[in-house]
């Protein structure tokens, strides 16, 4: 009796799964009659907080659509980490056009599986060759911003001025860092006192070790920690103060602008090889480049664009460009991260 | 038992969910386990790093589920025994730190406990000194306190009603015949207990053996790592998805291992009991006599009340102020403001590109959508978890079976949100397209992941029912299924309940699921606050999770309501 309604629920859960493949079959033929129509779509995969309400998405979107007349479903594809792994896993049948987000530590991998496709666009002449982080033009950047030390200068008076005085002893656990396993600023930090101290890395972490709070899993609850005020300083952005002058009207949280310089982060976009609306995605990439869509990075993903045409807000006086970008190539990250990163539990973890 | 055969196919449309939004996805991470065959798990589980990660992980979850242990049974004994003033209202808040995303939770402890935190501030103020007097956090006792702040509440909650539903004869009769209390306790309350206690400690091992970011932030530093700090690592920075899927479902195999043996005892201890009777009626809990002189055991309750007061309403009150200020400028303290709030609730106005400080009016569609799915995952998720309970319970069938497919009903407790994560990367491209997004999608994910908390609480009710009162009213020639609904179902209520309550709960604060199956512009509470704090908001997100919290206690109350009118 009972064996027998399991059965019959079994039979049931494999017909509605044959259904729902066909469905899938039907769905994708009704794709292309779409097309056929006239009416242009467009899917783009970018991490979350690109897709958020308070992040670029919501704003440039309907920007888009209204001069280009191009449907745009906008898919939040995780955390970035999430939507690097996307991309690679469906690269054979790609479910997007275009991936919003790929940034220079990510690069080299995506660009090793195959699954982007390279596209120059127009605009690329007015970015910078500095931003121009692959010459291959797979991923072309859109937005920029230095990895930097953030101090709450209520609770701080004699800020460092540089990797080396974050070592002084009166900053015993004053500095608040993420973890380079899972964040991806942790990370960029890492590889700045790489690009600033070499192979004598570790020995500068050693010192580093007592001015250390503690080591967040990510950016969000670090940075909530630091504006709590449980520590005076830690690690951001040098696009971070202008949030608290538009919006909280204060000026006491600084970025820093170290003497050796700052580590660059780099965002990019990117065509999927493969997909259906190829000239849909290009020309949003043509889009985000220009002035209207540029001028909305800094306040909702907090970032300078690249275009140097675009008007950045008066709160951005208080996000310093320092005079030395710092990087490091990427195929020298591929090649060493998960090496420098255990150097670095080495250090850290014991 | 049996069950009518409405029932089967009313568990037949949640069964259709738990095999899409669970096994399937689960079956597709597994598929790269197998692809790199048993090299692979050698290479992965040989390395000494991941072993050392592996016996801390195992190591803090024990050690914490002992301290949750000391924190809750002493609440489950009151909230089984005693009638007090505001009994609902502790029965009710006790859920609450489960709603919250887990980053907010982190948070209101930081906010509380922390250096700069309300305790230390108000003690440095007390005791006139410059340096924060406790200094809890950033150290291992701090991942302990965490985790016994927000998994103490599981434990008294599932084990109230075993307290609850102590046999009035036995007990009277042991009494009657001079048992001194130790023996009393020995012999008659603590097998009754047992069943619940090792339901929820287990749930609670489960919850601490997952952690991470309570782990990382609290406790200070990568010496504290955790297995799902690596699983997340590998499936989401160094993209080596085998090495992730292996170290994954490792930590899941763990788990399953754990949840056997905490079967298997319960079932034991369970065929210890004899189940018939009346339970013992609640008594008030008296503070002191009528001759003024304290009562000690209602002084020592008070105390402890006081205490786990204190730890669990201090980081939650700790959100609900900090979402009430706004900071001013050099030297001067914050103010007291509901700008937040009116700001993440008018209306928005003019152009989509006007949504002014983030924080943009979004948040009633964010609430409308959180409480549908709840209400959703609820629906899916009780009956589910009920009926399968039921199923497994009954006696007749192969045993030998029976346990393994439980364990298999009870896996989502063992797949960490990384690994379910990966999974649904997986499916979602093989899904049709117009079924890849949306609520319907993401009720079913809720209900799946927190449908094991209702045959948890429903089957450790169960135990506590006499066979002997199902055979009387067979032999009376009751139906099936009006057995069901007049003998088991009145007896498993307190269980649906509470079951029903952490649904709730967890399905208001999910996160992992949601992020991949919302739609283009779909958003939820918990989704909004992460959001929020991403875009440097704090104290907006402060708000809308004092909004989480309100809703979740109206609903606890209500339900809570709903069980004390049913019969």
């Amino acid at each position: 009796m009972k064996s027998t309604r399991f059965r019959k629920m079994a039979v049931a859960l494999s017909l509605l799964l044959i259904l729902s493949s066909c469905s899938r079959q039907s769905g994708e033929t009704s794709g292309r009659e779409d097309r056929a129509e006239g009416s242009r779509s467009l899917t783009i995969y970018a991490y979350d907080s690109f897709v958020s309400e308070w992040g670029p998405g919501p704003q440039v979107v309907p920007l888009f659509e209204a001069a280009t007349g191009i449907k745009v479903n906008l898919i939040s594809a995780g955390d970035s980490g999430q939507m690097v792994s996307r991309i690679i896993m469906e690269k054979d049948n790609p479910q997007a056009d275009l991936a919003i987000g790929i940034d220079n530590n990510q690069l080299y991998h995506v660009k090793a599986s195959g699954a982007l496709e390279s596209y120059r666009s127009p605009g690329a002449s007015s970015i910078p060759p500095e931003l121009i982080f692959d010459d291959d033009f797979m991923v072309t950047p859109y937005d920029y911003g230095y990895f930097a030390v953030n101090v709450d200068t209520e609770a701080l008076e004699a800020p460092p001025r540089s990797l080396e005085e974050l070592t002084r002893p009166e900053l015993r656990k004053s500095l608040i860092l993420m973890d380079p396993r899972t964040s991806g600023p942790g990370l960029g930090f890492l590889f700045w006192t790489v690009a600033v101290y070499g192979t004598e890395y570790q020995e500068y972490w050693k010192r580093l070790k007592p001015s250390v709070l503690t080591v967040t899993d990510g950016w969000d609850s670090a940075y909530a920690l630091y504006t709590s005020g449980e520590a005076p300083l830690v690690l951001s952005y040098t696009t971070s103060p202008p949030y608290h002058v538009e919006y909280e009207e204060t000026t006491r949280y600084q970025a820093l602008i170290f003497e050796k310089g700052n580590y660059r982060h780099i965002e990019g976009m990117g065509l999927l090889k493969g997909a259906k609306n190829l000239d849909e995605a290009k020309e949003f990439i043509d889009f985000m480049l220009t002035t209207p869509s540029q001028e909305v990075l800094p306040l909702t993903n907090f970032m300078y664009p690249v275009n140097p045409e675009a008007v950045r807000p008066a709160s951005f006086e208080y996000a310093p460009e320092p005079a030395r970008a710092l990087d490091l190539a990427p195929d020298f990250i591929q090649a060493n991260r998960e090496t420098l990163i255990q150097g670095w539990l080495e250090v850290m973890g014991s | 038992m049996k069950l009518s055969p409405t029932g089967g196919l009313g568990a037949a449309a949640p069964l259709v969910f738990l095999l899409l939004f669970f096994y399937l996805p689960l079956g597709l991470v597994l598929g790269e386990v197998v692809r790199g065959g048993g090299s692979l798990i050698l290479e992965v589980l040989s390395q000494p790093y991941y072993q050392k990660i592996l016996r801390f992980t195992l190591f803090q979850a024990g050690v914490s589920t002992i301290f949750a242990l000391m924190l809750g049974l002493p609440g489950g004994y009151l909230l089984g025994r005693f009638r007090f003033p505001g009994r609902n209202v502790v029965k009710s808040l006790s859920t609450l730190p489960f709603v919250l995303p887990s980053i907010l939770v982190v948070l209101g402890f930081v906010l509380f406990f922390g250096n700069n935190g309300a305790l230390n501030r108000f003690l440095a103020a007390t005791f006139r000194t410059s340096e924060p007097p406790l200094k809890i956090l950033y150290s291992f006792k701090a991942i302990i306190l965490a985790h016994g702040f927000y998994n103490f509440p599981i434990i008294m909650r599932l084990t109230s009603p075993a307290w609850m539903n102590l046999p009035a004869n036995q007990i009277n009769a042991a009494r009657s015949l001079g048992a001194p209390p130790f023996r009393l306790f020995r012999t008659v309350t603590l097998p009754h207990l047992i069943p619940a206690l090792l339901a929820s400690a287990s749930l609670v091992f489960l919850f601490c053996f997952m952690s991470f970011a309570i782990i990382l932030v609290l406790g200070g530093g990568p010496q504290f790592s955790t297995l799902e700090v690596e699983v997340y690592r590998l499936a989401k920075f160094t993209l080596d998805l085998p090495a992730a899927a292996v170290l994954g479902l490792t930590g899941t195999v763990i788990t399953l291992a754990f949840l056997y043996l905490n079967i298997t005892l319960e079932k034991r201890g369970s065929a210890l009991l004899n189940r018939t009777g009346a339970a013992l009626p609640l008594r008030d809990l008296i503070l002191r006599e009528r001759g003024r002189k304290l009562r000690p055991r209602g002084v020592v309750l008070g105390a402890y009340l006081l205490v786990t007061g204190i730890i669990l309403l201090g980081p939650l009150l700790a959100v609900v102020i900090n979402s009430l200020q706004i900071k001013t400028g050099w030297g001067a303290g914050p103010e007291w403001s509901l700008k937040w709030y009116v700001q993440l609730f008018q209306n928005r106005s003019g152009t989509p590109g006007a949504a002014g400080a983030p924080g943009g009016p979004v948040s009633l569609e964010a609430l409308k959508n959180s409480l549908t799915f709840a209400l959703g995952a609820v629906a899916l998720g009780v009956p589910l978890g009920t009926i399968l309970a039921l199923w497994t319970h009954r006696k007749e069938g192969p045993s030998r079976l029976r346990r393994p497919v439980e364990l298999l009903f009870m896996l989502p407790l063992g797949v960490s949100p990384v690994i379910l994560g990966l999974g649904y990367l997986k499916l979602l491209p093989r899904l049709p397209e117009s079924f890849r997004h949306g609520g319907l999608l993401i009720t079913g994910a809720h209900a799946v992941i927190a449908y094991p908390f209702v045959i948890r609480s429903v089957s450790a009710s169960l135990h506590r029912v006499s066979p002997g009162l199902r055979r009387a009213a067979a032999s009376l020639g009751a139906s099936p299924g009006r057995i069901l609904f007049t003998v088991d179902l009145p007896l498993i209520k307190a269980g649906i309940f509470s079951g029903a309550a952490f649904v709730f709960a967890l399905s208001l604060g999910e996160i992992n699921a949601t992020i991949l199956l919302a739609r283009s512009g779909q958003t939820t509470l918990p989704l909004a606050i992460y959001r929020l704090i991403g875009a440097y908001n704090f104290h907006g997100a402060c708000a809308l999770g004092t909004v989480l919290l309100l809703l979740c206690g109206a609903a606890f109350i209500i339900i809570d309501k709903f069980e004390e009118a049913l019969p």
